[in-house]
C-alpha cells in the first residue's frame, strides 16, 4: 500500500528536481506517513495544503497544475472521503462543543476569515436550537467535488417552527431578547442557506466553499 | 519493386506533394531505378519533404515552449496582480493608505479587508485611509464592500478615512439610501491626511530653500 | 450552578477581574459560555458596585476566536453595566477574523469603545499608569 508521502513525491518528480522533491518531502506533516487509501478530505487537503506551502519554499514559481496533479495522484482521479460529525444540541455548552467542533474541521480549508465566519455561523444556529426547540442535532460535513471544497452545517430540530421568516431573514425582526438576529447573522456569514421550517421541526442547510486553487494560494 | 512508367511515377510525387500540402510530411516518394529527370525530381520532393518535416518539428517544439513561458508569464502576472490589488502604503508612523485600483468584486474585497486587518494590527496603526478614486465601477454592492471595509477597521480601534468620493457619486449613493454617515468621508486623500497629521499633532513646515 | 453572590469576596466567574488605580481589567474567557457570561457580568456589576471611583473598564476579548451575536450582546451589556456606574467601557484585543464577522452580522458594539492596545486604551479613558521611576 503506497504511502501518501511516496504518492506526493512521485507527482512532484514530474516538474520539480529530485533534491527539490526530497526537501518538499521532508516539509509534510505526519499524516503523509499514512497510506493514500485512508486520506479523507479532511487530512487530503491538509496534505495538499503543506505541499503547496513547500514547493513554494522551495521553487520560485510553482506549476499552476502542480496541486491538481497532485490530488489526481493521491485520489485516482476521484474526490476525496467526505468527513462528518453530528453533535447534539441541548445546553450552552453544547453551543461551545460545536464551533470547537467546526473550527477543527475547517481549520486550514477555508481561508482564517471563512474559518470564523463558518464557525460563527455554526455557532448562531446552535445556540437557535437550544434556546427555541431546546433540543436539536447539528451536523457538520466537509466533502469536495470538482476540486470545490464544500463545508456543510444542517441543524435540525423538533421544534415550533420559525414565525415570521422573511423578516428574521431581512434582518428587520428583533425579538423580545433581541437575539432574533442569529438567523440573519447566519445568512450573511454563509454563501448559501437552505430553510424548511412548520411545526413539526426546522431543518436548516448552510454551506461555504474554498476552491483547490484558492487553498493553494493562501497556502 | 517493379519499374513505374512516368505516369505512376509522378502520381506519386503530386500524392506526396498533396499530403504535404495536408501537413503530412511523413510520406516519401517511392525512387526510381534508373537516373532519369523524373529520378531527380523524385529525390528532390524527398528532400524537400525531409526539411519540411523537420521545419514542422521544429515548429511544434517552440509553440511547446512559448505556451509553457506564456502560462509562467501568465502565473507570474496573477502573483504580481495579486500583490498590487492591496497595496497598503505606510505614509507615517501608525497611518496607512489603501489606494484601490481598478474592479472589485466580492472576493477582491474580501481579500482586501483581511490584509488591511492584518496590517492595522501587524503595525498598531492609528489610523487609515482608503482611497477608491481609482475603483473603476463604484455602484451600491461595491461602495458596501468599503463602508462595511471601514466599520472593521474601526472596530480594530483604528480611525478610518474613505477618500476619493467624487460629489456625483456621493449624490448617487445617497439617492440609494446607502448610509455614509457612519464613515469618515473626505473628498481628497491629501485632505485626510491633513486631517490625520492635525489629530496626531504632526505639523508639516516649509523650510528655506 | 449558583451565581456570583454579590459583595462577595471571591470571583466564581471564569473571568478574572483585576483593578489598577482606577481602572478595571477583565480577561474574557476563551469558550463564552452562557453560564460564564453572566458571571462576567455580575461580577463586574459586583465589583463596581463595591469599588468607589472606577472610571474605566478594559474588556480584553484576545482569547476569543468567535464572537456570535450571543457574545456581543453579552460584551454590550457589560459596558451598559459600567456606564451605569460611570465607567466607560473599552474591548481591547479583537481578533481581526473576528471584526469582519461582527461587521458582516451587522452587528455594531454601539458605544462600546476599541483599542488596538491596552496602551491606546487607557489613553481612550484618559487614565494613567504611572511608574514610581517616573
Amino acid at each position: 500500500m503506497p504511502r501518501a508521502r511516496e504518492a506526493v513525491a512521485e507527482a512532484l518528480g514530474v516538474d520539480l528536481t529530485p533534491l527539490l522533491v526530497r526537501s518538499v518531502v521532508a516539509t509534510l506533516p505526519s499524516i503523509a506517513d499514512q497510506e493514500v487509501e485512508a486520506l479523507d478530505v479532511v487530512s487530503g487537503y491538509e496534505l495538499l495544503r503543506y505541499a503547496a506551502a513547500g514547493v513554494r519554499i522551495f521553487a520560485p514559481t510553482p506549476p499552476a497544475e502542480l496541486l491538481e496533479l497532485l490530488h489526481r495522484r493521491l485520489t485516482a482521479g476521484q474526490p476525496f472521503r467526505p468527513t462528518s460529525r453530528v453533535l447534539t444540541v441541548t445546553s450552552d455548552a453544547d453551543v461551545v462543543a460545536a464551533q470547537d467542533a467546526a473550527q477543527k474541521m475547517v481549520r486550514g480549508l477555508l481561508k482564517p476569515s471563512d474559518c470564523i465566519r463558518a464557525v460563527t455561523a455554526v455557532s448562531e444556529l446552535a445556540r437557535n436550537i437550544y434556546l427555541y426547540a431546546k433540543t436539536g442535532d447539528v451536523r457538520l460535513q466537509v466533502s469536495e467535488a470538482d476540486l470545490t471544497l464544500t463545508f456543510q452545517v444542517i441543524a435540525s430540530d423538533r421544534g415550533p417552527g420559525i414565525q415570521r421568516l422573511d423578516e428574521i431573514l431581512s434582518g428587520a425582526y428583533r425579538s423580545k431578547t433581541g437575539l432574533g438576529r442569529g438567523l440573519a447573522g447566519a445568512k450573511a456569514l454563509l454563501d448559501t442557506l437552505d430553510i424548511q421550517t412548520g411545526p413539526q421541526g426546522t431543518t436548516i442547510r448552510g454551506t461555504k466553499t474554498a476552491r483547490l486553487s484558492d487553498i493553494a494560494r493562501n497556502a | 519493386m517493379n519499374a513505374a512508367n512516368p505516369k505512376e511515377r509522378l502520381e506519386r510525387v503530386i500524392d506526396a506533394l498533396a499530403r504535404a500540402a495536408c501537413q503530412d510530411y511523413g510520406h516519401r516518394v517511392q525512387v526510381g531505378e534508373e537516373e532519369d529527370d523524373l529520378l531527380e525530381l523524385e529525390v528532390g520532393v524527398n528532400i524537400l519533404l525531409e526539411d519540411l518535416q523537420k521545419a514542422s518539428q521544429r515548429n511544434a517544439e517552440s509553440m511547446a515552449e512559448i505556451e509553457r513561458k506564456n502560462r509562467e508569464i501568465a502565473e507570474q502576472a496573477a502573483l504580481a496582480l495579486r500583490e498590487l490589488a492591496t497595496p497598503i502604503i505606510s505614509v507615517w508612523q501608525g497611518v496607512l493608505a489603501l489606494p484601490v485600483v481598478g474592479a472589485v468584486d466580492t472576493e477582491r474585497s474580501a481579500d482586501m479587508v483581511d490584509t488591511l486587518l492584518q496590517r492595522v494590527v501587524s503595525e498598531q496603526a492609528t489610523h487609515v485611509v482608503i482611497d477608491i478614486t481609482g475603483v473603476s465601477v463604484l455602484d451600491t454592492r461595491t461602495a458596501d464592500h468599503f463602508i462595511r471595509m471601514s466599520k472593521a477597521v474601526r472596530l480594530l480601534g483604528a480611525d478610518c478615512f474613505l477618500t476619493g468620493i467624487s460629489p456625483l457619486v456621493a449624490q448617487t449613493l445617497a439617492q440609494q439610501n446607502v448610509d455614509t454617515s457612519v464613515v469618515r468621508t473626505v473628498r481628497r486623500l491629501s485632505d485626510a491626511l491633513a486631517e490625520v497629521f492635525r489629530e496626531l499633532k504632526v505639523t508639516v513646515h516649509q523650510t528655506a530653500a | 450552578m449558583s451565581s456570583t453572590g454579590r459583595g462577595e469576596g471571591a470571583n466564581h466567574g471564569a473571568a478574572p477581574l483585576m483593578k489598577l488605580g482606577h481602572c478595571l481589567f477583565v480577561l474574557v474567557p476563551g469558550s463564552l459560555r452562557d453560564t460564564a457570561a453572566r458571571d462576567l457580568h455580575d461580577a463586574v456589576a459586583a465589583r463596581l458596585a463595591r469599588e468607589q471611583g472606577i472610571r474605566g473598564l478594559v474588556i480584553d476579548v484576545s482569547a476569543l476566536d468567535v464572537v456570535d451575536s450571543y457574545a456581543a450582546r453579552v460584551l454590550e451589556e457589560t459596558a451598559h453595566v459600567a456606564r451605569s456606574f460611570g465607567a466607560r467601557a473599552v474591548l481591547v484585543g479583537l481578533h481581526p477574523e473576528v471584526a469582519v464577522t461582527l461587521v458582516d452580522l451587522g452587528i455594531d458594539l454601539g458605544s462600546l469603545d476599541t483599542a488596538l492596545n491596552l496602551e491606546r486604551a487607557l489613553a481612550k479613558l484618559k487614565l494613567r499608569i504611572v511608574s514610581e521611576d517616573a
